[in-house]
């Protein structure tokens, strides 16, 4: 579905991205994960439009999504993406409603109406776990947990294929995070999803991939299923990385 | 144990039990010194609104038999040199210089944030360019530069505005501006970007509406200044003319007669001391209402 | 035993009115001990840390409790004397490394200063000690990086510096709140070790406070789970993390997706943590709680399963130890 080809980002003088390709099947979660600086939000803001390749190719579909400097989607919504912090994703001076139905502006007049409709929206609330009442809200008044939720409805009000999630869980807390994390499962499973999931937990990508790949300084390392590479680690860096994670198992030697 | 995997939340346990107005008022109260200054503000519009009710004097009637009488029972500021009452001279000129006052900022303050939000926005090359622009224009003293305006344009309280609103438009371009500069950095900006709307929407639901909260402070804040810039372009000649109530035209013309008459130009400095003071007061105050991460 | 936190109950004056964030928190940490306290956030954890060196912010009260450092309460003392033992006694390194430095000063002569202020050492001697102190933290280089500025160095260094400077007493006690939440696990990994050692090594003990389950696992040796203001569970580390019995704690360790099946949905806990203004008086888990029953609008008492573990709640069963003749609720 998403094929990414020798991909190269470069700031000033800076290569944050180098020369990195992988393909995204239909239906799975790929993982992505880095630390700082791996640039794994970048590849992510360049599939999404908002950063423009130095070099490289993404296809979506098999159609190209950067023309020259210019970003061309198949159709608008087809694409969506979820912040890491739901404090800022959610403009302070809207309410709800407005927030929800702001990515359908830029979609057909008929389409707009037609899932612009307050039943719709309702409906779209209560699938994440919220409702009708909250749409005259403000963002203020909910809590961290919710604002995500919020955040997922507008991602998934344009019936999208493809989901990036960029840290979708990372300023939560963990008990919250455990129902976002089955909220974008269970939203996969009923809607046929893709998911590009950028993180640096090691115990999330686990759980929520099928495939990750490992990026380190711009580069992508390795490549796995999720399964073998956490058994079976290739590269050093991701022994290292998957040897670092603090765990609830007993684990002698962690920081001895 | 936990078997539940809904992922219902069950309660919204929100900071909605509050009512807004409830935490607005909380913070107001938080600061004595705008309740004082709210409360000259609200005299004045009492006093501007009522002023035909509380005076039987008309403000430019004149009438040679009372001129200069010193304050009595009957006119208690006294009267000036044609015999009109000073006290309601002064309560008409708070229409005028309240009115005049509010509409030169708020016309200045909405076309400063809007240009600023667009450079803000927009940044590279136009954005600089309006900010070399407002640069030239903020290296003149603000009264210069409007006193230069005005007669140029010609002596006239309209003029007179016009060049205030010129003179305050560099300060709320700049406030708005770096305002902008933060906003367009937040994921909400990113967000609509993604969802492919154009950059006019953005800057109208999304920049405009979360720079306006500094310039609201400033716009009180410069409330004060605006209608002593109005009163001194009345005292110089070139804003109001007789025989408006105004304010600084009333200063302008008292001012010669005041080592015999001390009343008439010392009221109407009182009034725009007053009404400044008030501004500026109530202009604090709303910086720290505004400021969203002051809770306490 | 080092430091005994004592019932310590601190309320915030706010908008709301007045909130508890601290219900009768007691904690007491022994010589050499690394002591973890876990909670999500508004559980109290940074409160607590910032009550024992007295920095709250001016609308917190202390409503009741102590602070018993070395037997003495240190919420008696006046600022002298806490300016006296901050630092010298108890160090502190939190979560942004930028608050700790000064950013216009090398690192070298900020950790010189600071050793002068605990000891009697010339310049010059205390520009050596600092180079020590620096490859106490293993820092590569110590010269080097004594000559830089903090925004020269990454994020995990400053926060060795941070370290270094919290070390140079060195203290009895280091309060660790949040040290590594905003590096990278490789370098979290690496800074916990280093705390290990360095407690190892000068026998300093550790007040370890994060949201991290995982990251207490093989840190810390006992272990306060926090929620809302009150400690909820208590006990050596691998005993509440493998032998969890609050309802909390229980849900909270479910709901990590560490090691669970991917096809399987994770557990969660339902709803959210209340407003602090709606503050039920029973059991502080009451509304999200699986197990509730009418007793838990009580109080809930202290339960015993083994000699150092226990949870507050109905539904637990004593097993062990009796609590009256215990100190340590």
């Amino acid at each position: 579905m998403l094929e990414i080809h020798s991909l190269v980002k470069r700031f000033d003088d800076i290569e944050a991205v180098k020369n990195v390709s992988f393909q995204v099947k239909k239906g799975e979660t790929y993982g992505l994960v880095g630390e700082s600086g791996s640039g794994k939000s970048t590849i992510g803001n360049m599939i999404i439009g908002l950063l423009q390749p130095t070099s490289g190719d993404i296809l979506m579909e098999g159609k190209h999504l950067w023309d020259k400097s210019s970003y061309k989607r198949m159709k608008n919504g087809e694409i969506q993406i979820v912040f890491q912090d739901p404090q800022s994703s959610l403009d302070p001076r809207m309410t709800i409603r407005s927030i929800l139905l702001e990515p359908l502006r830029a979609l057909p007049l008929k389409e707009r109406r037609e899932k612009g409709k307050k039943s719709n929206l309702g409906k779209l609330l209560r699938t994440v776990g919220m409702n009708e009442s909250h749409l005259d809200r403000h963002p203020h008044e909910f809590s961290g947990g919710q604002r995500q939720r919020i955040a997922i409805a507008r991602a998934i009000i344009t019936d999208p294929v493809f989901i990036i999630l960029d840290e979708p869980t990372s300023a939560l807390d963990v008990s919250v995070q455990a129902q976002i994390l089955n909220l974008l499962k269970k939203l996969q499973k009923e809607r046929g999803l893709t998911y590009l999931f950028i993180s640096h937990d090691m115990s999330v990508i686990q759980y929520m991939c099928d495939r990750v790949g490992v990026l380190y300084h711009g580069e992508l390392v390795e490549e796995n299923k999720t399964s073998k590479l956490f058994s079976s680690p290739q590269k050093d860096y991701t022994k290292k990385l998957l040897s670092s994670l603090p765990t609830l198992f007993e684990k002698e030697d962690q920081y001895a | 144990m936990n078997t539940q995997t809904e992922t219902q939340p069950q309660t919204l346990t929100t900071t909605q039990t509050l009512s807004k107005q409830k935490i607005l008022w909380y913070r107001f109260k938080q600061n004595p010194l705008t309740l004082v200054g709210t409360g000259i503000l609200l005299m004045f519009i009492v006093l501007a609104i009522f002023a035909p009710l509380l005076t039987p004097y008309d403000p430019e009637m004149v009438n040679m038999s009372e001129r200069f009488e010193p304050p009595s029972s009957a006119h208690w500021f006294g009267t000036d040199e044609v015999g009109r009452d000073i006290l309601t001279r002064i309560l008409y000129g708070a229409r005028l210089s309240l009115g005049i006052g509010i509409t030169v900022v708020v016309i200045a303050g909405l076309i400063g944030s809007v240009i600023g939000a667009i450079a803000g926005y927009l940044g590279k090359a136009f954005g600089q360019f309006i900010m070399r622009m407002m640069d030239i224009m903020l290296a003149f003293p603000p009264l210069v530069l409007a006193m230069a305006l005005t007669a140029a344009l010609g002596p006239s309280l309209i003029n007179a505005m016009l060049a205030i609103v010129i003179v305050k438009i560099p300060v709320y371009v700049r406030l708005a501006r770096s305002e902008a500069l933060v906003v367009r950095e937040q994921l909400f900006v990113k967000a609509a970007e993604t969802f492919g709307l154009s950059k006019v929407w953005i800057i109208a639901r999304h920049i405009v509406p979360n720079v306006i909260s500094p310039i609201i402070v400033q716009v009180t804040i410069d409330l004060g200044e605006a209608i002593l810039l109005i009163a001194t372009l009345g005292f110089l000649g070139l804003g109001a003319q007789p025989p408006m109530p105004e304010w600084g035209a009333m200063i302008s013309t008292g001012w010669e007669f005041f080592l015999d008459q001390w009343w008439y130009p010392t009221f109407p400095g009182i009034a725009i001391f007053l009404a400044t003071l008030s501004f500026n007061l109530l202009g604090d105050g709303l910086r720290d209402l505004l400021d969203p991460k002051s809770t306490r | 035993m080092l430091l005994e936190i004592k019932e310590l109950s601190v309320s915030f004056e706010s908008i709301y009115g007045k909130s508890h964030v601290l219900d009768h928190v007691s904690i007491n940490i022994k010589k050499g001990e690394i002591i973890g306290v876990v909670g999500e956030s508004g559980s109290g954890k940074s409160v607590t840390a910032l009550a024992i060196i007295r920095l709250l912010h001016k609308n917190a009260s202390i409503d009741s409790g102590e602070i018993l450092y070395e037997n003495e309460n240190l919420l008696t003392k006046d600022e002298k004397e806490i300016q006296a033992i901050r630092g010298k006694k108890i160090g502190m390194v939190f979560q942004e490394p930028m608050t700790a430095l000064n950013p216009t000063m090398k690192i070298g002569k900020q950790l010189a200063n600071v050793i002068r202020k605990h000891r009697e050492v010339s310049k010059k001697e205390a520009h050596e000690l600092a180079i020590e102190t620096l490859k106490d933290v293993k820092i590569k280089d110590a010269e080097k990086v004594s000559e830089k500025y903090p925004f020269q160095l990454s994020g995990g260094m400053r926060q060795r510096v941070v370290i270094a400077l919290a070390m140079a007493a060195p203290p009895d006690l280091l309060i660790a709140d949040e040290p590594t939440t905003a590096l990278d696990v490789t370098v979290q990994n690496e800074i916990l070790k280093l705390m290990k050692s360095l407690s190892e090594k000068k026998g300093t003990s550790i007040l370890f406070i994060t949201h991290d389950l995982a990251v207490v696992g093989n840190f810390c040796d006992r272990v306060y789970v926090m929620y809302q203001g009150k400690i909820v569970e208590s006990g050596k580390t691998a005993d509440v993390l493998h032998k969890p019995e609050h309802p909390y704690t229980r849900a909270l360790i479910e709901s990590l997706p560490e090691g669970k099946n991917p096809d399987e949905p994770l557990k969660v806990i339902d709803g959210e943590p209340f407003v602090l203004n709606s503050r039920p008086t029973g059991c502080v888990f009451i509304a999200r709680c699986p197990l509730k029953t009418e007793q838990c609008s009580n109080v809930p008492p202290v339960r015993w399963r083994g000699t150092d573990h226990w949870a507050a709640c109905w539904e637990v069963e004593e097993n062990a130890g009796n609590p009256l003749a215990r100190k340590e609720i």
